[in-house]
């Protein structure tokens, strides 16, 4: 018997990020503005222990089960996408050296981002190709040189950017034989810049920017793992973050519900009924519903699947979730905003906003192409013949 | 089987994989064959092989029809060398 129920602890978490979220996070207007990032609203983060919650307790983390971050990464979600995202796309950069790194490398690049706010960003994106370094070698070079590598190249819209102090970031070895390779380093190192060039539709409450690395030295002990093995490592991250942001789907589409609920018990839709009560509406309701459960039933699923290890669905189940947990999202704002009719259009309000923040939800951490390509991958096998 | 022998028949299978791709005839499969037995080394990355998703997929294909297992647990994603392939295959024949 497989059981998904989250433990006392982990609803204790899910607990204190739901008053978190209700006492810094609900009624934040300055949140969706351009240019701003939210630092106050950060450090109370940082305090609260949500933005150290994956690391171990041994390097000073809160020591949070991937159920918990889950729990949390919904409800923080449900106050704001932004912050949400900002908060838990560490996990990258920290799965990263959990699993890959050395002893050393961990409590030099991952204890420092416990003891004070700090914030680690995984550079993988590039100008050229997206996120597509599956498909094409890597524009950012490493060069090999003596005791180490000299890093070349510009990665584009890496959320946290420009407020991370560390950065994992993944390159082609010159002379190498074409695949990644991954390498941490700090933000402030001799040859890094970064900027913040862009203006987004919403997500604004996170910080999206550029990375050029211009003749940046990284000593050979800062390489994760061996080199060409950086698709191994980002895919390992990102199956264990991309259960995270289908999480934050069904906060997303709960918050969009909610609005829903809430608009229909204020309105009438007749003399003697209020819109909550009209057939047309409710059934609306009960679709989104469904449609909640059924990402959050895969997100766990994905979550405890990933926890099993080798030789599970855990990458192929991480994809199934983002890609539904994203598309949740987006499907219900839009629905909100189409059942809030003037109300739901107009700038200022709840679901309008849900609905530009949830968009990038099917972009980041790889396009719903992207994941179905990973579906693909072990879904066209005939071992799939026959088996649930 | 070990993983020698399994490397070995990897190797003609890859080479199937490519051959009907590329319609080789006899002679064509013979260099392609040959092609492979340089590239495809154990220790290898499998990013140098330089095969998209869908062709290390169609070779995975080809793998359960010839030993009668299921990899549908296996993302290529998540393993680094050839070796780690091998691994993978050799513990699914010896369970059937």
């Amino acid at each position: 018997m497989i059981d998904f129920a989250p433990t006392p602890d982990e609803l204790a978490f899910r607990d204190r990020v739901r008053t978190f979220v209700a006492e810094h996070v609900v009624g934040r207007a300055d949140l969706d503005q351009h240019g701003c990032f939210p630092w106050d609203l950060y450090e109370e983060a940082f305090r609260a222990g949500l933005i150290t919650s994956m690391l171990p307790g041994s390097l000073g983390g809160g020591g949070q089960t991937p159920m918990a971050v889950v729990l949390g990464a919904e409800e923080l979600a449900y106050g704001d996408l932004g912050v949400a995202t900002s908060t838990f796309v560490g996990t990258l950069t920290t799965a990263a050296l959990l699993q890959f790194g050395t002893a050393d490398q961990q409590e030099r690049w991952l204890r420092p981002l416990t003891t004070q706010l700090r914030f680690a960003c995984h550079a993988f994106s590039e100008p050229e190709g997206s996120s597509n370094l599956f498909a094409r070698p890597a524009s950012t070079t490493a060069r090999p040189v003596d005791g180490g590598y000299v890093l070349n190249g510009v990665k584009s819209t890496i959320t946290n950017a420009t407020v991370a102090s560390v950065i994992t970031v993944f390159a082609r070895i010159e002379g190498g034989p074409g695949g990644l390779s991954c390498f941490v380093l700090a933000a402030d190192a001799p040859g890094v810049s970064r900027r913040n060039p862009y203006r987004k539709l919403g997500q604004r409450a996170s910080d999206t920017g550029e990375i050029t690395f211009e003749e940046v030295f990284v000593p050979i002990e800062d390489r994760i793992g061996q080199p060409e093995q950086g698709m191994q490592i980002t895919t390992r991250a990102m199956t264990r973050s991309r259960y995270g942001v289908a999480a934050m789907g069904v906060g997303a589409a709960r918050r969009a519900r909610d609005a829903v609920l809430a608009y229909g018990h204020s309105r009438q839709a007749s003399s003697t009924q209020k819109l909550v009560q009209a057939q047309d509406y409710r059934f609306q309701l009960a679709e989104m519903d469904a449609a909640i459960e059924a990402a959050r039933a895969v997100t766990w699923r994905a979550c405890w699947e990933v926890g099993q290890g080798r030789g599970g669905h855990g990458t192929r189940l991480s994809s199934i979730a983002k890609l539904l947990g994203a598309r949740t999202a987006v499907q219900i704002a839009d629905q909100a905003i189409h059942l809030l009719g003037a109300q739901g259009y107009m700038e200022g309000g709840v679901v309008e906003k849900i609905a530009r923040d949830a968009k990038v939800l099917q972009i980041y951490e790889g396009p719903e192409a992207v994941q179905k390509m990973l579906i693909a991958d072990t879904a066209t096998r005939l071992g799939r013949m026959g088996k649930p | 089987m070990d993983k020698a022998e399994l490397l070995e028949v990897v190797k003609d299978l890859a080479t199937e994989v490519t051959a009907s791709e590329t319609n080789a005839d006899e002679a064509a499969t013979r260099a392609l064959r040959a092609e492979l037995d340089a590239s495809i080394r154990a220790e290898a990355p499998l990013t140098e092989l330089g095969w998209d998703s869908v062709r290390l997929t169609w070779l995975l294909v080809r793998i359960e029809e010839r030993f009668d297992i299921d990899t549908s647990t296996l993302s290529l994603y998540d393993l680094f060398t050839v070796d780690d392939l091998l691994v993978e295959l050799k513990e699914r024949i010896e369970a059937r």
